[in-house]
């Protein structure tokens, strides 16, 4: 397996203050953790960090660079990151190295316009300063190239060039991250998963924030069959691939309940009654978790249960903070980011949802959290979540790796 | 383990104890592979020779003309695209210059036969489906109609997997002969076997698909029988290719328990036949005596008087059949919303009652009862009562959603 080094960058601007080396530490520690899951624990790979960014050595050839790049790109809090050329820190043999790497990157890209040279020394064994080191360099490629200009602000093609003691660096490639804080530099969650495109684009975006999310679902069986669940899973399956370490799903079996509390209640209030029901059962859950809040995919108006009247009823039974990361999210740019994100087609299989199980075709759009507290007692509340609480089925996720 | 009244033995059976042991035995004791010259090998060899010759036996046919497969699923695709296949390449891959060869099947058919003839229309086939009246008998006239230009193969189940609708299939088998010589007929008697008559060679039915596990056999084995020895030289091109297993149309090393197993309960299945049919159409009889005695909602028989007796549909229009088997099932009874094979569409009429010209109400509230020999009238009678709390809990539940 041959290694390559890669640079990797993050936006230092969200990195402010006291919290910064956790940040940092912690994104060194996912970096380690997603590359060992894709290549296994005793592959060649070594995490440093260093002021401002991070240095990876990975696994990084024909057969392996698009597994490591796929990888890094679902690491949260990388912004950018660049393959790295060894050369010997000798300046004509930089030179040489440095035409090379410009002209692959041509042979990649096409020619540019612009391009400069970015030169940063981690070892002053020239005499020159960076800054000459640069114009050293740039004139070199520019000989090669007279029609390029140099544009030092926003140059077409940048080549950097690492000045260290025995070895240095060269770099043309950048590859973009997902951006967003490492998983794990924010608090647990615990986030409501039906098995729509929504809600594993809600934990994604949260993820994006740094909590890592572990994942509740509310199962209607037997009244509906096990496809639900089972997308449930699968999509847990996708969305875990951006934590560090994949999280547990806790499976609630909610069909009965559903069907004692349709027994008493009015058709048009369930669904309501339902959501009420799942956010008791969720808080329960997450306290035994120490989750600090819910993350559910509502989107304020979505459907009738997500009217800013009804989302009042549902909130006013949980004693968490309810976190809905798309509450503002028109359903089309939900939908585009299932498509990057690829939780797309899992998300429209098939499958029966449980949150209209016995409901009225015209559910209440208006409710008040006075009329479901009236509806609530024909059943006992109480009782009700116990019971669910008591049977979960926890569901854990195998660390897979995509190699041998 | 919960102890269920099963009425849902058209999706499956129990498997018979025989059956159970021959594949343990040729799993732990004699496993070695029937292709092998090895006298082990030759064990297993000798039990799959013998169930070969007992279904030969049984249709009249040569031992080469009983072909086994995976399933009875496999058994109608051996057959229908088997034909299609094998036509398709003796016209040298495309019929541009020759016309699309028609390819029919009752519009009642099993996804197995009526998907599997559908799928044909990418290949240049012109497939279509011959209507059946509100009983889901063949209306003869249609199909008739549709026989100019002959069509390529004809498919007719033996009896419906959903109402127990008992085709005619070799009268029609003549009828369609009479007027169109060379078109190839098939009957899936995947519900058949063991409960109705069955053609036996010389007939003008030439293909007829068995499944093992709805007569208490293994699932995972099924047999095509060819009834006439001369289609295997030139009408069924094969479908997995490989090893010379099953005369070359189906490759792929032998089960030998699954076939023992098969042959097993077959026997017992052809055996008692008369006797346990006559308890099923006990079962059958009581059945809709409880059917038509008050139950708190509209009751709708849809199979016919005649139908088998060991299948019966019925609907409780305004409820939907899904509700209806939960609540059945709370009770410990399992029943079926229709076949296995579809039932992830639960609130989808169902497409056997539909072809038959049902309402959406009634395609949509149906359940299917089937009897096993292996069911008691006892059963029947706390049956009465659960379904009798199965409709009002259900009729509750829906609530002003009752259609």
């Amino acid at each position: 397996m041959n290694t390559a080094l890669l640079m990797i960058r993050y936006h230092e601007i969200a990195l402010k203050g006291g919290k910064r080396p956790v940040f940092e530490k912690q994104l060194a520690r996912n970096i380690d953790k997603m590359l060992k899951r894709t290549f296994g624990s005793d592959a060649p790979i070594k995490v440093l960090r260093q002021t401002g960014r991070i240095l990876v050595e990975a696994p990084w050839d024909d057969e392996n660079q698009a597994k490591a790049q796929q990888t890094l790109e679902k690491v949260f809090g990388i912004s950018s990151f660049s393959p790295m050329r060894k050369v010997d820190t000798h300046i004509e043999t930089i030179k040489t190295a440095a035409l090379e790497e410009f002209q692959k990157a041509i042979a990649a890209h096409g020619m540019p316009k612009t391009f400069r040279v970015q030169t940063r020394r981690s070892d002053k064994v020239f005499p020159e300063s960076s800054t000459d080191l640069d114009r050293i360099f740039g004139s070199h490629l520019h000989a090669a190239f007279p029609d390029l200009q140099v544009e030092l602000k926003k140059p077409e093609l940048r080549l950097g060039i690492e000045i260290r003691r025995n070895q240095s660096y060269i770099w043309s490639q950048k590859f973009p991250g997902p951006g967003g804080l490492p998983v794990g530099s924010n608090g647990k969650l615990l986030a409501l998963m039906s098995g729509g495109i929504d809600s594993p684009i809600a934990v994604l975006q949260i993820l994006k924030r740094g909590s890592p999310v572990r994942f509740i679902h509310f199962d209607g069986a037997p009244f509906v069959g096990p496809e639900s669940r089972e997308k449930a899973e699968d999509l847990v399956r996708l969305v875990n691939q951006y934590q560090p370490a994949p999280e547990r799903m806790h499976t609630i079996a909610f069909g009965k309940i559903q069907e004692k509390i349709a027994l008493v209640t009015d058709a048009k209030m369930r669904t309501v009654l339902y959501r009420r029901m799942m956010m008791r059962i969720s808080c329960r859950i997450a306290r035994r978790i120490k989750a600090l809040a819910l993350v559910t995919g509502e989107a304020l108006g979505q459907v009738a249960s997500q009217t800013l009247e009804n989302l009042v009823t549902i909130d006013r039974v949980s004693d968490l903070p309810i976190l809905r990361p798309l509450i503002a999210y028109d359903k089309s740019e939900i939908i585009a980011l299932a498509h990057h994100f690829k939780t797309f087609d899992t998300s429209v299989r098939e499958a029966a949802d449980c949150c209209t199980l016995f409901g009225d075709r015209h559910p209440t759009i208006y409710s008040t959290p006075a009329e479901a507290e009236e509806q609530e007692k024909n059943f006992d509340v109480e009782a009700l979540v116990n019971e669910a609480c008591e049977k979960i089925e926890s569901w854990t996720f195998q660390d897979s790796r995509h190699n041998s | 383990m919960k102890k269920y009244r099963f009425f849902d033995n058209a999706s499956t059976t129990k498997c018979c104890e025989a059956a159970i042991e021959l594949n343990r035995r040729f799993s732990e004791d004699d496993y070695a592979n029937s292709s092998s010259s090895h006298a082990m090998g030759q064990l297993a060899a000798r039990a799959i020779r013998e169930a070969r010759v007992f279904f030969a036996e049984t249709f009249r046919v040569d031992p080469t003309q009983v072909l086994f497969t995976g399933s009875g699923t496999e058994s109608d695709n051996l057959a229908i695209q088997g034909v299609a296949l094998s036509q398709l390449t003796r016209q040298g891959g495309s019929f541009s210059r020759t016309g699309r060869p028609r390819m029919l099947c009752t519009a009642t058919e099993h996804p197995a036969v009526k998907k599997s003839v559908e799928s044909l229309i990418s290949l240049g086939f012109e497939p279509e489906l011959i209507p059946v009246d509100s009983a889901g008998n063949i209306l003869r006239e249609r199909l008739l109609g549709l026989l100019d230009p002959a069509p390529l193969l004809v498919s007719i189940q033996r009896v419906n997997n959903i109402t127990g609708t008992i085709h005619p299939v070799e009268e029609l088998a003549s009828l369609i002969k009479a007027k169109a010589p060379d078109t190839l007929i098939h009957t899936d008697a995947v519900q058949a076997f063991g409960k109705v008559s069955l053609p036996t060679a010389p007939s003008k039915v030439d293909f007829v698909s068995l499944s093992a596990h709805k007569i208490e056999g293994p699932k995972g084995v099924g047999a095509l029988i060819v009834m006439n020895r001369e289609l295997l030289r030139y009408a069924i091109r094969p479908l997995i290719w490989g090893g010379n297993h099953e005369g070359g149309f189906r490759a792929g090393t032998q089960n030998p328990g699954l076939i023992a197993g098969f042959h097993a309960a077959a026997k017992l299945a052809l055996e008692n036949q008369k006797a346990r049919m006559e308890k099923i159409a006990g079962l059958n009889t009581k059945l809709r005596e409880i059917l038509a005695a008050p139950l708190g909602s509209k009751i709708v028989i849809n199979s016919p008087a005649d139908a088998a007796p060991h299948i019966l549909s019925f609907s409780v229009p305004g409820l939907a059949s899904a509700g209806l088997a939960r609540c059945l099932e709370d009770r410990d009874f399992i029943v079926s919303t229709g076949s296995a094979c579809g039932s992830e569409h639960a609130n989808e009429p169902d497409p056997v009652l539909s072809a038959m010209g049902l309402s959406d109400t009634l395609a949509t509230s149906a359940l299917r009862v089937s009897f096993s020999h292996l069911n008691e009238e006892q059963e029947l009678v706390e049956f009465a009562q659960a379904l009798k709390e199965s409709i009002e809990h259900t009729a509750k539940l829906m609530g002003s959603n009752r259609r």
